[in-house]
């Protein structure tokens, strides 16, 4: 069984933390350190299994982790699990996302971890593996995405115009358009925060 | 009432989205707090609203926000409000929020429990996936009770990405209503055999989980699961299978045994993976790690498996991958400690290849040796063939060969002429037997060099006394080896008696080293000119000695009587000159051991083979001996031969003839030190006589290969 999955950068700031067990928001924070101090100060070359800390089971409990540019993604398991089988679901995992995101980075995660969540919930349910072939979860995974976007439909039209015009970096435009003799002046709008 | 909802629409608008509220964050590092206070408040009116579309958005935030550690419970109800939407999107965001942040105590819970309901019997797959997802979070007792039911009929729907969650789901609602255990039991059992392999998994992985918990109650299962180990090739079930079968085994040790087969396999899959693996820098961990797999492994064939795999590991490519050499002899010397191991030989043939192709590491090995020397007693409990005694064959010899590196050789010297010796096979015996004797001139050597003139001779006085055990013994290798060197040692203590040194010229019975030989070496010898291999050396044979181990029966043809005579001619002219000439030589000789009244008798009788008839047989047509394959026939038939005129010639011997092993015709010199020893005239060695000087050496070891050969 799996007891959590957290993704955080290496600075320590959670990016996905997903727990199949109840702790109250402070204990998921705290076991959010623990899990960090205990995963960054690892070296590059040594084993990716480690004990998992006081909070999250002691001993009994393992935390699997991969380092990926500026994030990790520890899983934390029992003994049920095989090490080398949750290290290749940490790698199915991120090539899904991969797959799903085109190039997935971290900025990614941070604006649209429900999607990732969303992702997750096809691999992992309630702590207990669902799907390990990466075809299948983005079969399912674009499936519902499908369900999504004709769900929005023309009532979503003006929502994402504004988020169009949210997204545009404002004080980068011109102050004026210049196309042969017709010279346009830009309005300053004030930048929408 | 059209302008509120335009100035509605207006203000949903400039509602934040996820994306917004995520951004914005970012951009107020100082006052993130406050920033997020204020955004909770935009969210608490968002969710005063009606519509079910900015519910959801602030529900998803709210989401983000618990991530960070924001306490969310409070908008428990506006959750469940957003998990009721019709719409997947929203009902998506409802239940990913409960998920969560919902658990037992969180009271609005029951109030979901018609929803889930609902959305597990809709039409859309999806609604209900989402719903199994996240109630698999936050089931409670009260949920798993009423909803059970449901599910259980969930595990047959026809999709099954249905099934397949539904199946898993199943295992959080036993942990919260284990009476709902019994009546899903046999739906649950069903899906191990469900036509897709997914929901065969997600059966696998339940009942793994329960059979952990319980195992007894699932021992029942064992055949099945047996059946879907050996036919199933998706890694997570395997994994799961075999966990399973951990817990099961105690319970049912004839599961044990029949598991060893399939799991066998697996283990050799993976050490064959090790194979390719190993490197300069990783085969002393991967050695050392193995190791301790062979400490756990006691008893088991197993464990044999893993010795030969650690030593084919070590030695692949010519030690390719070894950096330190006495770390693999001291792996050896650990690898001794295995009792019951039917690869003594093994480790044997290592040490020995190392200590021989190896040069810095002789001293090394020749002390690990002596000391397993030293303790062989520990050693003499596995008497089988092949079993760990055989590396007593390799630390003999070993010793014997490198005797000036040790350090107290009068030491190993007992050690190997120890009663309890004679308990070891005979070809371990018999390889003791010949290093002794390699010791015994080391230490020879030392002794007359010092001023103690009586040690020397007390040393050939421990030999005396020690040998005749050996004589005695069963093993005809061990005997001739140890009649040969008693004579020896009792001819050298007679010269030490005369305060003869005799150290010199008994280390030069040792002289020279062996070193190993390359297979193609005998190809690579250019033929010297003159030699026609293929044409008769000496007369063609006569069959004279063929009738001392072949009955008469075997052959009906005769020769033609000219040869038969020419032959005997032979014998006769030359006989009583040859014997006079090898008289002379032998009494110039100091090595020659003058045979003991009870061997001349034994001696004098053999010759006497003239008196047996003779058959002869027409050598053109090649000898079907049962048994052995043509070429060792002829070979076999030849030097019964050179045997045959070397009785005929040599009237004294170094060595003893026994009568039984007349009759197999067969007479050995003990090996290449007899050769050394005997000048090149009474040497009946024609390959030797015939072949160049300069390739002399080349031909011992080789020929002593033929005598290898022969003597199996």
């Amino acid at each position: 069984m799996i007891r959590a999955i957290l993704i955080f950068n290496n600075h320590g700031k959670p990016r996905l933390s997903k727990f199949y067990e109840h702790y109250t928001e402070d204990t998921e924070q705290q076991i959010i350190r623990e899990t960090f101090h205990l995963v960054s100060k690892r070296d590059e070359n040594v084993c990716n299994f480690l004990e998992g800390g006081m909070l999250i089971g002691g001993s009994d409990y393992k935390l699997i982790y991969r380092h990926y540019a500026t994030l990790y993604f520890v899983f934390c398991v029992d003994s049920s699990e095989s090490e080398l089988g949750i290290l290749d679901l940490i790698q199915v995992f991120v090539e899904t996302l991969d797959k799903c995101f085109e190039n997935v980075c971290e900025l990614d995660l941070i604006f649209h971890v429900d999607k990732v969540h969303n992702i997750l919930a096809e691999m992992v349910m309630g702590g207990m593996v669902l799907e390990t072939n990466m075809n299948e979860i983005i079969m399912q995974v674009d499936a519902q995405n499908k369900m999504e976007k004709s769900e929005a439909g023309i009532a979503g039209a003006p929502a994402r115009a504004v988020s169009a015009v949210k997204n545009m970096n404002l004080p980068e435009m011109p102050r004026n358009i210049n196309i042969g003799d017709i010279s346009i002046k830009v309005p300053n709008l004030p930048s929408f925060k | 009432m059209a302008l509120k909802i335009v100035k509605g629409s207006i203000d949903r608008m400039f509602d934040k989205n996820l994306q917004d509220l995520v951004r914005g964050i970012r951009n107020h590092k100082e006052d993130e707090a406050k920033y997020i206070s204020t955004c909770i408040d935009e969210i608490k009116q968002e969710l005063k609203q009606d519509n079910i579309a900015v519910k959801a958005n602030a529900v998803c935030k709210l989401t983000y926000l618990q991530m960070l550690g924001y306490d969310v419970s409070w908008a428990a109800f506006n959750i469940v409000e957003v998990m009721s939407s019709s719409k997947f999107t929203y009902k998506r965001i409802g239940y990913l929020a409960a998920s969560q942040c919902f658990h037992e105590s969180t009271d609005v819970i029951m109030l979901t429990t018609n929803q889930i309901r609902k959305d597990l019997s809709s039409p859309n797959q999806y609604d209900t996936g989402v719903a199994l997802t996240g109630l698999s979070c936050f089931v409670t007792p009260d949920l798993a009770r009423d909803l059970a039911n449901d599910i259980m009929t969930l595990m047959s729907h026809t999709k099954p990405y249905i099934r397949k969650k539904a199946v898993l789901i199943m295992y959080k609602v036993f942990l919260k209503y284990p009476e709902s255990l019994r009546p899903a039991f046999p739906r649950l059992k069903e899906k191990l055999e469900d036509p897709d392999p997914g929901v065969q998994s997600a059966a696998v992985n339940v009942i793994c989980e329960l059979a952990r918990r319980n195992p007894k109650n699932y021992l029942s299962l064992a055949p099945l699961f047996f059946k879907l180990m050996t036919s199933s090739t998706n890694n997570w079930v395997l994994i799961k299978i075999i966990k399973l079968f951990g817990a099961l085994t105690p319970l049912e040790p004839r599961l044990g045994k029949k598991l060893i087969e399939p799991l066998t396999n697996l283990i050799h899959r993976a050490l064959d993976l090790l194979y390719g693996m190993v490197s300069k820098k990783n085969l002393m961990e991967i050695v050392k790690k193995l190791m301790l797999h062979v400490d756990k492994a006691e008893g088991t064939t197993y464990r044999d498996e893993l010795l030969t795999k650690i030593i084919d590991i070590c030695s692949q490519s010519n030690y390719q991958y070894i950096t330190n050499f006495e770390w693999y002899i001291s792996i050896l010397v650990e690898l001794t400690r295995l009792e019951g191991t039917r690869h003594g030989h093994l480790i044997a043939s290592q040490m020995l290849d190392v200590a021989i192709r190896v040069k810095a590491i002789r001293i090394f090995a020749v002390a690990q040796m002596a000391t397993l020397l030293d303790n062989a007693h520990l050693l003499t409990g596995n008497m089988q063939r092949n079993g760990i005694c055989e590396v007593l064959y390799a630390a003999a010899w070993i010793c014997g060969e490198f005797s000036e590196h040790l350090e107290n050789p009068m030491q190993t010297l007992e050690a190997m002429l120890r009663p309890k010796v004679a308990t070891l096979p005979g070809h371990i015996q018999a390889v003791y037997v010949q290093n002794a004797a390699k010791l015994f001139s080391t230490v020879l050597k030392s002794q007359e060099g010092s001023t103690e003139g009586t040690a020397a001779q007390e040393t050939s006085q421990l030999m005396i006394d020690r040998l005749p055990l050996f004589v005695q013994s069963a093993n005809l290798e061990v005997q001739e080896r140890a009649s040969c060197i008693l004579q020896l040692v009792k001819y050298i203590q007679k010269l030490q008696q005369k305060e003869v040194e005799v150290a010199e010229e008994v280390s030069a019975l040792f002289a020279g080293e062996l070193n190993p030989v390359a297979p193609k070496a005998q190809k690579k010898v250019p033929v010297p000119e003159g030699l026609d291999l293929d044409a008769w050396i000496n007369e063609p044979p006569s069959e004279s000695e063929s009738e001392d181990e072949q009955p008469k029966a075997i052959f009906a043809k005769e020769e033609p009587k000219h040869s038969r005579s020419r032959h005997t001619e032979v014998d006769e002219k030359e006989l009583a000159r040859r014997r006079e000439a090898r008289k002379q030589e032998q009494a110039n000789n100091p090595f020659y051991i003058k045979a003991s009244p009870s061997s001349q008798k034994v001696y004098q009788e053999s010759p006497g083979v003239e008196h047996i008839p003779v058959v002869q047989i027409d050598l053109t047509v090649p000898l079907k001996v049962p048994g052995l394959p043509m070429s060792d026939q002829y070979l076999k038939l030849e030097e019964e031969r050179r045997q045959k005129e070397r009785a005929d010639k040599k009237k004294k011997e170094k060595k003893k003839r026994k009568e039984k092993r007349s009759g197999r015709g067969r007479r050995h010199d003990s090996g290449p030190e007899s050769e050394e020893d005997i000048t090149p005239a009474h040497m009946v060695d024609i390959v030797t006589e015939e072949m160049p000087e300069e390739y002399h050496l080349n031909i011992e070891p080789q020929k002593s290969l033929i005598f290898e050969r022969s003597q199996k």
